[in-house]
């Protein structure tokens, strides 16, 4: 259980530093100075602190919205796969459950966009609706054949089953696997072939917009929910897809995991630096490319005679 | 005549889940009906007509019901009388006999002989009848064209939103299901069920789910918007019922209880969280006064409580956990998982692409119910009738608090609802397999797939209370002034639209809409981007309407005309008609007694073509 407890707060704790992580990488990479790290955990209390401007044309939603989105996703990260085999972790919620509960966070976020009257605060929701119908079902599918391979949907299970058993005869399956959810983990984060977290440019925004008219503490709450909500995913995804060192000693593990998250962060942001944003309408391709290759690795699972 | 079984018992406890609280509503909405006696007799016989179609043991009796249900239903949609219900009213009218037909074939050829029989009986004639399929095909097409399957389905969103709100909500919610009980209680008659039934029942799902909800998209009528989406979720249903059929015919026995439970479970929750959308937009379209969402906004500050229990029902029916409408989607997505027992790779990829369907299908609900929620309720209104609404009288509430009563008891007491409708079907008991406590509902695959509503729902509140909390005491200092708008006035045409909102999915669909666009700009001195006043109008046309009806309507035209131009001579073609076939008989009589020569063949021959191109062309003038 004392692990359990640990890992939960390591991802609340480390999930501000990831994505400074990124930020700071890539701005080294573009000859910036580079800032700390640590620094969304002072724009965190800095936010905490300052005044929230509500705005006359919104309604309650603008009130509620900010903790409806941080909360599902706190939920999520109670669910995640453990890092470490000998530890506690919830055994009777399964994969659907963690997409459904990210899939509510996005649904509060969408109608905060649209609860203030603002012509961004629409065209966020609008593209982010856009995007996040077609994350579905290559998110589905991807899960439908890590489960497979794992032998197990319950997520917990199949990550634990995936780092004691490695279904070596599947690797082609679950390298297909890997990809489709790498390019949701860069799609659903708003991060840069899909949206650009850092600009505030009405042709590209998806994310900043619908959170243009929060701030303060509500703004804190938000880019949080961000921030753990990237902190999941790279979980999933290390857990998942790089499923090695939970067999370890805890302490070993953890730091296994913690160079896990952060190889993913660096990677993502050598492809922020080296990519340049999708047009909207070209979003699509990547994201389809994604549901084939969902496709893809069920079909070569079942090729290859997976009996599941 | 009438009887009572399990079965029965489950879907007359859909029917009185989904009538109860309507009933308070229509008493709220009465006021806003003129013809008050034609309504309420209508209606009140509606109600009646489903309990005995629910009830019904013979097949008179049951045919009886049945089409006092399309009967009143339709008269109910005629309650209104304008031009819009009249036309929507003829359409239903045609399309729901025409699924009559097909229904009273089934019966007229499974027993030719007694069509006073029971179906205990009927189950026998059905064991010895030699051509399942043909029984199959005329169940399907009979029910499922009154439930709205693809492409069959075109009149409900016409028909549904032309009825006054409260009826509509009786149509969508629970005239639909009985519709999906007649089909699973005549398909339970059926022996030796063949896998392609399945399949097609399958496919029939997942095209219908596609269909309605991208239709549901591109809607600005708030009612054909929640119609559309029946059609959606009755896409659901099937997916799960094909299922359950496809692992019957391989011998699976728990996996096809547990997809058959799944699908009546949906049946339940979809009824629920549907009448309280239609409820709910009903009571917005009662103080608007209008149907078009363009004019909507801002309703959460003037109705809140209407505005809450929609976003309930939107929660629900876009299946976010911890809703009902997310279990049961649950359900029909682990049966998917399942695949252990078949071993054609096709049937699997084929459960592949339908988990694809269902995944994309959630995602565009999302969308389509964060636009109407959003468009409706949030920003600014768009309409002075909008600054003006009120809300609805206490009767209407009660009526929508009752069924949002509904929606949280489906998901809080889904457990017993289960067991239930376990115990109601022919199929294996696996409740206790599901539930091995009442918490935690498992899958019954071998994927150890599961979820806990209830620990979900605890959860889910309580972090939400205490990340509340703590903002609480944290009390950070507010100020509310006007959201920015670049330096203009904040006003409501600076606000998304729901053309716009759905734009960008509109134009990824672009190949199967079609859009009809109007566009129509005031420009100012010459300048292409400065202009006065600028429109741009989106109607989509149903590719099915006007792909296979237009055409069918095309081509009837075309066959009417044709003989009514043959039965509409002038007295010379007539006089000519009967001269050719005198000379006809003549001929072949001279023909029969071998009396035929050359010369008066050609002589015929010359005649008759002089009349024949009288009856072509008429009488020279």
């Amino acid at each position: 259980m004392i692990y359990y407890i640990i890992q939960v707060l390591s991802i609340f704790l480390i999930a501000p530093f990831l994505v400074g992580v990124i930020k700071s990488i890539k701005m080294f990479m573009l000859y910036k100075r580079p800032m700390s790290p640590f620094q969304p955990y002072f724009d965190f209390y800095k936010l905490l602190y300052k005044e929230v401007i509500y705005s006359k044309e919104s309604s309650a939603v603008s009130k509620i919205a900010p903790i409806l989105i941080i909360s599902p996703l706190i939920l999520v990260v109670f669910l995640l796969p453990p890092i470490f085999s000998g530890s506690f972790y919830v055994s009777f919620m399964d994969a659907f459950t963690i997409t459904g509960l990210i899939s509510l966070s996005t649904f509060f976020l969408m109608l905060l966009g649209l609860d203030s009257a603002s012509a961004f605060g629409g065209l966020g929701s609008s593209r982010e609706a856009f995007i996040s119908a077609l994350v579905e079902p290559a998110m589905i599918l991807t899960i439908f054949s890590v489960s497979l391979m794992a032998n197990s949907i319950g997520i917990s299970k199949a990550a634990l089953n995936l780092a004691s058993s490695f279904p070596a005869t599947h690797a082609a399956s679950f390298v297909l696997a890997a990809i489709s959810f790498f390019i949701l983990l860069v799609a659903e984060n708003g991060r840069i072939p899909v949206d650009n977290p850092e600009t505030h440019l009405e042709l590209t925004m998806v994310h900043e917009a619908m959170i243009l008219d929060v701030s303060g503490a509500d703004l804190a709450l938000v880019e949080l929910a961000s921030g753990i909500k990237y902190a999941i995913f790279a979980t999933l995804f290390v857990t998942l897809f790089i499923p090695f060192g939970t067999e370890l000693p805890f302490a070993l593990a953890f730091l296994v995991f913690i160079a896990k998250l952060l190889i993913v962060s660096v990677v993502i942001a050598l492809l922020e630096v080296n990519t340049a944003k999708l047009r909207l309408f070209k979003v699509p391709n990547l994201l389809g490319i994604s549901i084939i290759f969902g496709f893809l690795s069920l079909i070569t699972f079942y090729i290859l005679g997976g009996v599941a | 005549m009438l009887g009572f079984d399990s079965f029965s018992f489950v879907f007359l406890l859909l029917i009185f889940l989904g009538v109860f609280p309507n009933i308070f509503y229509t008493f709220g909405y009465l006021p806003h009906i003129k013809r008050k006696t034609y309504f309420l007799v209508n209606y009140f016989a509606f109600i009646i007509s489903m309990v005995g179609v629910v009830l019904a043991k013979e097949i008179l009796v049951f045919l009886f019901f049945w089409e006092l249900m399309s009967l009143t239903s339709w008269q109910l949609i005629l309650t209104e009388n304008t031009k819009e219900s009249r036309e929507a009213g003829r359409f239903y009218f045609l399309m729901t006999h025409l699924g009559f037909v097909f229904v009273l074939l089934f019966f007229l050829i499974l027993s030719p002989n007694d069509l006073s029989a029971n179906f205990s009986v009927l189950k026998l004639y059905a064991q010895s009848f030699k051509y399942p399929t043909l029984l199959f095909f005329l169940i399907a097409i009979g029910f499922l064209s009154k439930a709205g399957v693809v492409p069959l389905h075109v009149w409900l969103p016409y028909a549904h939103p032309a009825a006054p709100s409260p009826v509509s909500a009786l149509m969508s919610g629970v005239m639909l299901k009985v519709a999906i009980y007649a089909f699973l209680r005549f398909m339970f008659i059926l022996p030796a069920w063949q896998l392609e039934w399945g399949i097609i029942v399958l496919f029939l799902g997942a095209i219908t789910s596609l269909v309605g909800v991208l239709y549901a998209l591109s809607e600005h009528d708030i009612k054909a918007l929640l119609a559309n989406h029946s059609v959606e979720n009755i896409g659901i249903i099937l997916i799960a019922i094909g299922l359950g059929m496809i692992f019957h015919t391989l011998k699976l026995d728990t996996l096809s209880a547990f997809s058959f439970i799944a699908g009546v479970y949906h049946s339940f929750n979809h009824m629920s969280f549907k009448s309280l959308l239609f409820m709910t937009a009903g009571s917005v379209l009662h103080q608007t006064h209008t149907k078009n969402m363009e004019k909507y906004g801002g309703l959460i500050k003037l109705m809140p409580i209407t505005a809450f229990l929609f976003l309930l029902a939107a929660i629900s029916i876009t299946a976010l956990p911890p809703t009902n409408g997310f279990l049961s989607e649950w359900m029909i997505f682990q049966s998917m998982l399942s695949t252990a027992g078949i071993s054609d790779i096709s049937l699997k990829l084929s459960f592949g692409f339908t988990i694809f369907a269902l995944a994309l299908t959630g995602g565009l609900a999302i969308a389509c119910f964060v636009k109407a929620f959003g468009i409706t309720f949030l920003g600014l209104a768009r309409s002075e009738n909008a600054k003006h609404a009120k809300e609805v009288n206490i009767l209407m509430l009660l009526g929508q608090m009752f069924m949002g009563a509904v929606v949280v008891g489906l998901m809080l007491f889904m457990p017993s609802i289960i067991k239930a409708i376990n115990a109601s079907m022919p199929i294996s008991n696996i409740y206790d397999k599901m539930f091995p406590n009442y918490f935690v509902m498992h899958s019954v695959a071998n994927n150890f797939g599961a979820v806990s509503p209830l620990f979900l729902t605890v959860a889910l509140v309580g972090i939400t209370l205490m990340v509340w909390l703590a903002y609480k005491i944290m009390n950070p200092k507010v100020r509310e002034y006007h959201t920015w708008a670049c330096g203009y006035d904040t006003n409501a045409k600076l606000q998304y639209s729901t053309t716009g909102f759905a734009g960008p999915i509109r134009r990824f669909f672009t190949w199967l809409y079609k859009p009809d666009v109007h566009e129509h700009k005031e420009i100012l001195y010459g300048h292409k981007t400065k202009f006065k006043s600028s429109l741009y109008e989106v109607h989509v046309k149903p590719l099915f309407e006007r792909s296979l009806y237009d055409s069918v309507k095309k081509a009837i035209n075309y066959i009417t005309y044709i003989v009514y131009r043959a039965s509409h001579f002038e007295k010379e073609r007539y006089s000519a008609l009967i001269f050719n076939l005198l000379i006809f008989i003549l001929f072949s009589m001279r023909v029969f007694y071998h009396e035929v020569g050359w010369g008066s063949i050609l002589l015929e021959g010359v005649v008759v073509s002089i009349f024949v191109s009288i009856i072509l062309f008429g009488e020279r003038k």
